[in-house]
């Protein structure tokens, strides 16, 4: 019970809104990109998921990136023949991102990085207010 | 960072000192207050220094307790930003809440420190 839980709690939560960030910034990097890192097809969307995890002794629960989740539909077909990628019928694929919803996602993890940023600002008020207690 | 580690260290030395002399004179209740902010601190030695007393440990062993737990968190703190600063893969946000740690540390230590030497003062007049 000690406030530095709370402080490790929305350490977490910085943690992985940074985490989602970096997602969103992968998908808007790429949403151009034709060959994903294996070189195997266009680029493929994802978001990430989180679970709750046990981090203090009193059951306080921080979070935790669990991995990451295919998003979008179906690659993109653009019809350009002299593009390298083109498939023999002269089609280039895509990735399928959707940029509004990276965008919205992408202002929603900044907002929620400075909600736990916030409860860590609180929980250092409330340690200086307990030492002020003993003054 | 390095410079102030042995302050901080000191500090709670001393602050665990103060807190266990305000104990042996009879100021029990703010004692267990004091434990409590040590407690929350981090530096979780103050607890110890509880048990330590009632077992009949040595009063120094307290203190050097609460030095270390104290010295810990402001190592940890030197070395994330340290590892920041060359480059490595520590978070920014996760430098700053451990200096944020150890400051909070630090201060508790200092609270003690002060209240360590008003007790000793106080005694000192008694025996004028």
């Amino acid at each position: 019970m000690s406030v530095f839980d709370t402080i490790r709690i929305a350490a977490s939560g910085l943690t992985a809104e940074r985490f989602r960030m970096d997602v969103a910034s992968s998908n808007i990097a790429n949403q151009r990109s034709t060959r994903n890192a294996a070189g195997t097809g266009p680029y493929q969307p994802v978001a990430p998921f989180f679970q709750a995890m046990t981090m203090t002794a009193d059951g306080g629960q921080g979070v935790a990136a669990t991995g990451l989740v295919a998003i979008g539909g179906d690659p993109i077909r653009v019809y350009d023949p002299t593009h390298p990628d083109a498939d023999k019928q002269g089609f280039v694929a895509y990735p399928d991102v959707d940029i509004a919803a990276q965008m919205a996602d992408l202002m929603g993890a900044a907002r929620s990085y400075s909600m736990n940023a916030t409860v860590t600002a609180a929980a250092k008020q409330s340690a200086l207010d307990a030492i002020e207690l003993g003054r | 960072m390095a410079g102030i580690d042995p302050l901080g260290g000191v500090a709670s030395l001393l602050r665990t000192a103060a807190t266990q002399a305000a104990s042996g004179t009879g100021a029990a209740a703010p004692l267990g207050e004091t434990g409590g902010v040590g407690g929350v601190g981090g530096v979780g030695s103050t607890g110890s220094v509880t048990g330590a007393q009632d077992a009949g440990g040595s009063f120094l062993d307290s203190l050097g307790d609460a030095l270390n737990g104290l010295n810990t968190q402001l190592n940890t703190a030197d070395a994330s930003m340290a590892s920041f600063a060359s480059g490595g893969s520590a978070d920014l946000h996760t430098v700053m809440l451990e200096l944020q740690q150890a400051s909070i540390g630090l201060k508790t230590g200092i609270a003690v420190r002060d209240k360590l030497v008003e007790a000793y003062q106080e005694i000192m007049r008694l025996q004028i």
